[in-house]
């Protein structure tokens, strides 16, 4: 290894975009060669990913400063579906499908492999617990369903309901 | 591909500006111009590549996943079937069904290793109950409201790049990344107090 191994918070300021450029590039060359680094940049990932959500929804979960007015975040963000009728029946309806299932499609599951949804689109089934589609033809899987942008009440569909995935909220709380 | 620019119009030209703004990169990119796009690309490219690494991806299979997210986004533009463009989401779900995709190839395929094998416990999962929410919500609670106010911020609008966000919030640049540093050190630090 060529180039000591970077702190933790070297790491965390690589994730966040907070370093320069040059310090940008000599991290990522020393992550390209070494496993235990590459493994705490995951790591770091998957806490920054979890922020996305998490910290929006924390600032509703209360115990947070309100924002100025004028920076008060937009109604519909990155991480939300929106407010709309339609987002919302998207939101609904792909909930209800989560919860109960969705047999029309699961009829149609392959044993292994792939799913055909009923926009006949097709996923890795491993990512299928749920899909919506939405008016851009954008995938969403359970996971990143609160990234996606659903703004019409596509074909959503459920394949094997993830266990809690709306237990205790309503399907528009979750959305939002 | 288009690239020459769109008419201007006097000193409140966004390309005069090193940052223009995303509503106006996302015009140009759904017309179809090659600076609206690279703008994009500049903008969010980043966090695409973190989403993928998220998934275990190494950095140089997330950056080559990330690279062909922003080709299929810019095919579809070109075949008309992209009539908005909400940033990163849209190009974190694309680059994670290509990573899915490439991830299934690769198992079914010809017994390559499969991508994402660096991948370890998935800390967002646990982070994203009830019960760490209301964690969350309490260390931010013991961050300084000034700090707090500027990390939500820049949480809530991943639109914005730290320039704009400093010249929302009347900062530095530098000043919003070293509170976004130190406040998301705090609230790891406090998730994973709580977890021992």
């Amino acid at each position: 290894m060529s180039t000591p191994h970077p702190t933790r918070e070297e790491i965390a300021r690589y994730v966040v975009a907070a370093l320069e450029p040059p310090a940008m590039e000599r991290l990522e060359e020393h992550l390209a060669t070494c496993p235990e680094c590459a493994r705490a940049l995951a790591a770091e990932a998957r806490f920054e990913v979890a922020l996305w959500k998490i910290v929006p929804a924390a600032r509703e979960e209360g115990a947070v400063v309100p924002l100025p007015h004028r920076l008060a975040p937009r109604r519909r963000t990155w991480l939300a579906v929106g407010s709309s009728s339609a987002g919302l029946a998207a939101a609904v309806l792909l909930c209800l499908s989560l919860w109960r299932g969705h047999e029309s499609v699961r009829s149609e599951m392959p044993d292994a492999g792939i799913l055909h949804t009923s926009a006949g689109l097709v996923m890795p089934r491993e990512e299928c617990r749920a899909v919506a589609v939405d008016a851009d033809s954008t995938l969403c899987t359970a996971g990143e369903l609160m990234s996606c942008n659903i703004r019409s009440a596509a074909p959503a569909v459920c394949v094997e309901p993830t266990a809690g995935a709306c237990d205790g909220e309503s399907p528009d709380r979750r959305m939002e | 591909m288009k690239s020459q620019p769109m008419p201007r119009s006097g000193s409140s030209d966004p390309l005069a500006n090193a940052d223009p703004p995303e509503a106006w990169l996302v015009e140009r990119a759904l017309a179809g111009y090659r600076d609206g796009w690279a703008g994009l690309v500049a903008r969010h490219n980043h966090k695409v590549v973190v989403s993928l690494l998220a998934r275990g991806l190494s950095i140089d299979e997330a950056k080559e996943i990330a690279q062909e997210t922003w080709l299929k986004l810019i095919e579809r533009q070109q075949a008309g079937r992209l009539s908005e463009i909400v940033l990163p989401g849209l190009a974190i779900v694309q680059a994670g069904f290509l990573a899915s995709n490439a991830r299934r190839r690769e198992r079914y395929g010809a017994g390559q290793p499969a991508m994402g094998e660096v991948a370890a416990p998935r800390l967002e999962d646990a982070a994203i109950g009830r019960e760490q929410l209301a964690r969350v919500a309490r260390a931010l609670g013991d961050c300084p409201a000034s700090a707090r106010r500027v990390f939500e911020f820049v949480y809530e609008h991943p639109e914005l790049s730290y320039a704009e966000v400093a010249r929302e919030m009347a900062l530095s640049t530098q000043r919003v990344k070293q509170i976004v540093c130190e406040v998301r050190a705090r609230l790891r630090s406090a998730l994973e107090k709580e977890e021992r």
